[in-house]
């Protein structure tokens, strides 16, 4: 098949990502004490979303790719939350994020995201020019992946799912997505969101002491909800699901250990009780 | 109140069956399938648990033209007058879901575990939190779509009479996205219908221990699962990822090598019968949620367990 080239000057891409708590390292009282769906996460760490994590490193792939082909590539880094910590920002400039965007939002949005979907396209639809969208496949607290499907519904773009990879191809972008047993190679020829899946490189690049220090004088693009802006998204809210109760469903295993005086016996050991078990 | 199981492609009647059996909690009856794809037989659902199927004709390609289905699905939603549609638990059900939704005016629901009446209320119960609570939510009083997490549901076994209609569908399938390649992946057997696990985790991919497993797996005729971190880390493909983001498994046998024992993770191993662990560290969490446990390096026990299998199959 016959590709067009794109010949525009600048590939502008944004990555949308979402900071979370570490969320494994919540002490069981407080996640059996959550019945009102608010455990205390407070004292954990914060930090990307595994697949937005993915997310960053794929997009900043395309934009290395797009550079040494001699095209411009920009990265716009964009966050919609409560907060976001200063090193999580100097970290992001300095693996060569051109920008960093902050949309602070209080609202209790845990378990809506196509009201965060629309403060996204509303950025997205205020910036303009964005070639491409790349997302996370899904991320806690309501662990639903429904923000891609939805920002590429308010944005009226088509959507791939589970994008592993991005590559050139004379000079035109194709996005690699597996879904359902087959691998399909797209051209990415108009704007479109991806939510990026099982990424061919899934950890995000540490930068340099030089890097980060390079990135010390660069500020966050901190962005509240605007009164025009406010009235569009307010226009799209849909009904959602009302949260009920919560509750911490628990394993109701007693873990056996096998004994035995050294790796030998305790292989036999197992062994001998799976026999016994019926399970081999 | 009227629901609508929408299934597709070659799993289709798998997908209305276990959709069937998710759906049970429900009192009403008056339940649809609407069904597409190349070669839809119909004598394969003759005796499917609906009142009536729609077999759909005429559509473009889902994989380039979305939007036609989304079009469609939503017109014939509110023709005939649907409360709820189920769209199968995959990526492109779960992107018809949300859009669908939205073109009705409510939010999608996806990765129901079950739902149930409770007077009028329908509530929907779903995993939040990385895995770590299940959380009630009462669905949305106007029509809607979701889908089904993977590994809540079974086959149901009820029969039915269904009236059979097929239908011509009007939406237009316009192209929005230009596939260039396309490849099938190599396939792989189901870890979901597993009767047998070997599971590798992060601490047992170094080395020659992924080898050591895909031998004992071998032995044991055992599936071959990874963690999320495992498949990151190796050229294990994507469809061997057991746990929230991969496949919910419910085998009579699990083995776990260098597990920590994450919830994200265990969620995908929790319906074994018998769930066994390997790992080095005696404080992980994994010693709380299995039935066996093995304190000892990954590599070295995998490799004496691999022996003893071997010998003792060999006595018989």
């Amino acid at each position: 098949m016959e590709m067009k080239t794109d010949v525009r000057d600048q590939f502008r891409i944004l990555i949308c990502f979402k900071v979370v708590h570490d969320l494994d390292t919540v002490m069981e009282e407080d996640w059996r004490r959550a019945g009102d769906g608010n455990p205390d996460v407070s004292y954990t760490r914060t930090l990307l979303g595994c697949w937005d994590e993915a997310a960053l490193e794929t997009g900043l792939r395309l934009a290395d790719q797009l550079r040494l082909s001699g095209r411009k590539a920009e990265v716009t880094a964009l966050t919609v939350g409560e907060e976001i910590q200063e090193e999580m920002v100097q970290s992001l400039y300095g693996v060569k994020c051109d920008r960093v965007v902050f949309w602070e939002c209080r609202e209790d949005l845990r378990f809506s995201p196509e009201p965060i979907a629309a403060k996204i396209a509303a950025f997205v639809k205020g910036e303009g020019g964005f070639d491409l969208i790349l997302t996370g496949w899904q991320a806690p607290v309501g662990d639903s992946g429904k923000l891609p499907w939805a920002l590429a519904w308010y944005l009226g773009l088509p959507a791939l799912a589970m994008v592993k990879e991005f590559y050139l191809r004379d000079n035109a972008v194709l996005a690699v997505s597996e879904t359902e047993g087959w691998k399909r190679s797209y051209l990415c020829m108009k704007p479109m969101v991806c939510a990026v899946g099982n990424a061919r490189y899934p950890y995000l690049r540490v930068p340099t002491l030089r890097e980060r220090l390079a990135a010390g004088g660069k500020k966050i693009w901190v962005r509240t909800g605007k009164a025009e802006t406010a009235k569009w998204e307010e226009e799209r809210r849909v009904e959602q699901p009302e949260p009920r109760g919560f509750y911490r469903k628990t394993g109701e295993r007693r873990c056996t250990l096998v004994q035995g005086k050294d790796t030998r016996e305790r292989a036999e050991q197992l062994y001998e009780i799976l026999k016994e078990e019926g399970a081999l | 109140m009227k629901t609508v199981v929408i299934a597709w492609g070659n799993t289709a009647k798998e997908q209305a069956l276990k959709a069937a059996d998710a759906l049970s909690l429900l009192c009403g009856r008056d339940r649809e399938l609407w069904v597409f794809g190349t070669e839809i037989k119909e004598k394969e659902f003759r005796s499917l648990p609906y009142s009536r199927i729609l077999i759909l004709e005429g559509f473009g390609n889902l994989y380039t033209g979305p939007g036609q289905y989304e079009e469609e699905f939503t017109r014939l939603i509110q023709e005939r007058e649907v409360k709820l549609a189920v769209f199968p638990d995959s990526a492109k059900g779960e992107e018809l879901a949300v859009k669908v939704s939205l073109n009705l005016g409510t939010a999608a629901s996806l990765k129901i575990i079950c739902i149930r009446e409770e007077g009028e209320d329908l509530i929907m119960e779903k995993r939040v939190y990385g895995g770590n609570l299940e959380g009630c939510f009462r669905a949305p009083k106007s029509a809607f779509a979701m889908t089904f997490d993977k590994g809540s549901m079974e086959e149901s076994r009820e029969k039915g009479m269904p009236c059979i209609v097929r239908r011509q569908v009007l939406a237009k399938g316009t192209q929005e996205l230009i596939c260039c390649e396309k490849e099938e992946l190599p396939p792989c057997d189901s870890l979901e219908h597993a009767d047998c696990l070997v599971v590798a985790g992060r601490g047992a991919i170094a080395g020659d221990t992924l080898e050591m497993l895909k031998k004992l797996g071998h032995e044991l005729e055992a599936g071959l699962g990874a963690t999320r971190p495992a498949v990151l880390e190796t050229i294990l493909p994507y469809s061997s990822m057991i746990g929230m983001s991969g496949a919910i498994t419910k085998p009579k046998l699990c083995i776990v090598f260098g597990v920590s024992g994450s919830i994200a993770f265990m969620i995908g191993v929790r319906n074994s019968r018998i769930l066994a662990a390997v790992n080095n560290n005696p404080d992980a969490a994994v010693f709380k949620a299995c039935d066996l446990g093995v304190v000892d390096e990954a590599e070295e026990f995998a490799a004496a367990f691999l022996d003893v299998v071997r010998e003792r199959k060999g006595q018989l």
